[in-house]
């Protein structure tokens, strides 16, 4: 029998960086994966570049436990860089982390909680999630 | 001999009643009975004589069966025990319609489809040319568009599958214009392709809408476990035949008016840009006046940008005034 996944469609973008959206979580028992979208800007010459802490982890709101992050897809671990080529740049990648419980109900997602340019993203609600094929 | 469809059945049902290897030689009795129970109505010996005599010997139905009474048996049968209506050999025109239809088959390997069309696809090269291998140096007559693979074709077969089996998707879309990621939850009724593009069309519950996504746009689909939708209203055959390409700017169709010159207008002409096409007026030189019923669609106005040095849009005036927004954005880019 397949184990069970569920699919939260998220709507979270972060007031300080507005170009970084977190668009969805999927929940099972094998791990915890978090897409993401981004669209570089103009405010870096030619796009800036992106990279991801190792450190980063998923904390569920009302537990005190931290999970880790397992495994990055489409972005590299700092202290490598991705390289955009155009402020017209966009990019879609995934962070697979450890399995959460089923019936979290927010969770946070922490790069680095003392740095405004990193991604964090607090509360993000897990509600009408949906039940994957 | 006129070859109707319920003859074709009652072939079928000789054919297998002589291959019947449990009740060999049937009689002319057993013959009629069986394509009565399976028919469904009487037929008359006269009948089932006309359609044995046209399984053995009419060249146009092409079975030429080797059927033969045995008079201690008192039954028909097949001279060659493996011989079977389907099973007939292929004359050499079939051969050869068959290998260029192999050509143009073959076009549609590689990237042209997905990988699960693909191995279909392989498999009846595969087979038909082991059997009827072209001769030697036989060179391709025909020869289809080849376009480059376009991103996201590979979630073709994700999409294919969640039309066939009806099983709604969510994917995440990242719009060109809007530069922005979105949820979507699609409920998949067509793949459609336009210019070497392949476009997903459904009912998405992110927009309570019909709506069409680039497959080249669309991120991560995965088919969830949850009712289908069918929106009754949808039609593929009237949602596109009155649009020239997937993704209409309004709603009703709209009479567009452009002039075109004699170069141009030799190709619209031997191709009209949509069946409503009509000519207002033959100029002197060979430019045209031409006019085009449908619902405008940023593939039109794509359409009319490209061909701006030999082409004027003169109503309705907003897409005249769009193509003249678009071509200065290009400029100042430039």
């Amino acid at each position: 029998m397949k184990s069970k996944r569920i699919l939260y469609p998220v709507k979270s973008k972060r007031a300080e960086l507005e170009n970084v959206q977190l668009l969805r979580v999927e929940i099972n028992s094998q791990y915890t994966k978090i897409d993401f979208g981004y669209t570089s800007t103009s405010y870096y010459e030619r796009g800036g570049w992106v990279h991801i802490n190792k450190k980063t982890f998923v904390a569920v709101n009302g537990l005190q436990k931290e999970f880790a992050l397992l495994k990055a897809e489409n972005i590299p671990f700092a202290p490598n860089q991705l390289s955009f080529k155009t402020s017209n740049d966009w990019l879609f990648f995934s962070l697979y982390f450890e399995a959460i419980p089923f019936n979290s109900n927010s969770i946070d997602l922490i790069e680095n909680a003392d740095d405004q340019n990193s991604f964090n993203f607090y509360k993000i609600p897990l509600e009408n999630g949906i039940e994957i094929l | 001999m006129s070859f109707n469809k319920e003859a074709s059945i009652r072939y079928k049902i000789i054919d297998s009643c002589l291959r019947n290897q449990r009740k060999p030689y049937p009689n002319m009795d057993e013959l009629m009975d069986a394509c009565t129970d399976q028919l469904g109505k009487e037929f008359s010996i006269s009948t089932i004589q006309k359609d044995i005599k046209a399984m053995k010997e009419d060249e146009a139905l092409g079975f030429l069966a080797p059927i033969k009474f045995s008079k201690s048996q008192n039954g028909y049968y097949y001279e060659d025990k493996d011989y079977s209506i389907s099973r007939i050999p292929l004359s050499e025109n079939d051969i050869e319609s068959l290998l260029a239809a192999t050509d143009l088959l073959s076009t549609f390997s590689g990237d042209r489809v997905s990988s699960h069309f693909e191995s279909a696809v392989d498999k009846i090269l595969k087979s038909v040319l082991e059997k009827y291998e072209k001769a030697p140096g036989k060179r391709s007559i025909i020869q289809l568009e080849n376009p480059p693979k376009q991103r996201g074709y590979e979630h073709f077969d994700l999409f294919f599958r969640a039309a066939k089996e009806r099983r709604p998707v969510a994917f995440v879309h990242f719009s060109y214009a809007k530069r922005k990621f979105t949820n979507v939850h699609l409920h998949v009724y067509l793949l459609k392709e336009f210019q070497n593009r392949w476009y997903i069309i459904g009912f998405s519950e992110t927009h309570q809408a019909i709506r069409t996504f680039g497959i080249d746009r669309i991120l991560d689909p995965i088919l969830l476990k949850q009712a289908f939708y069918m929106d009754p209203k949808f039609d593929p055959v009237v949602q596109f035949q009155d649009i020239f390409g997937v993704f209409p700017l309004k709603e009703k169709t709209e009479k567009i008016v452009f002039k075109v010159d004699a170069m141009l207008g030799n190709y619209m002409l031997s191709q009209p840009l949509h069946d409503s096409q009509i000519v207002l007026e033959y100029g002197k030189y060979g430019d045209l006046l031409l006019q085009i019923n449908l619902i405008p669609s940023q593939e039109l106005i794509d359409r009319f940008c490209m061909w701006s040095s030999q082409l004027q849009v003169q109503k309705p005036l907003w897409i005249k005034s769009k193509i003249e927004t678009l071509q200065k954005g290009v400029k100042r880019e430039e």
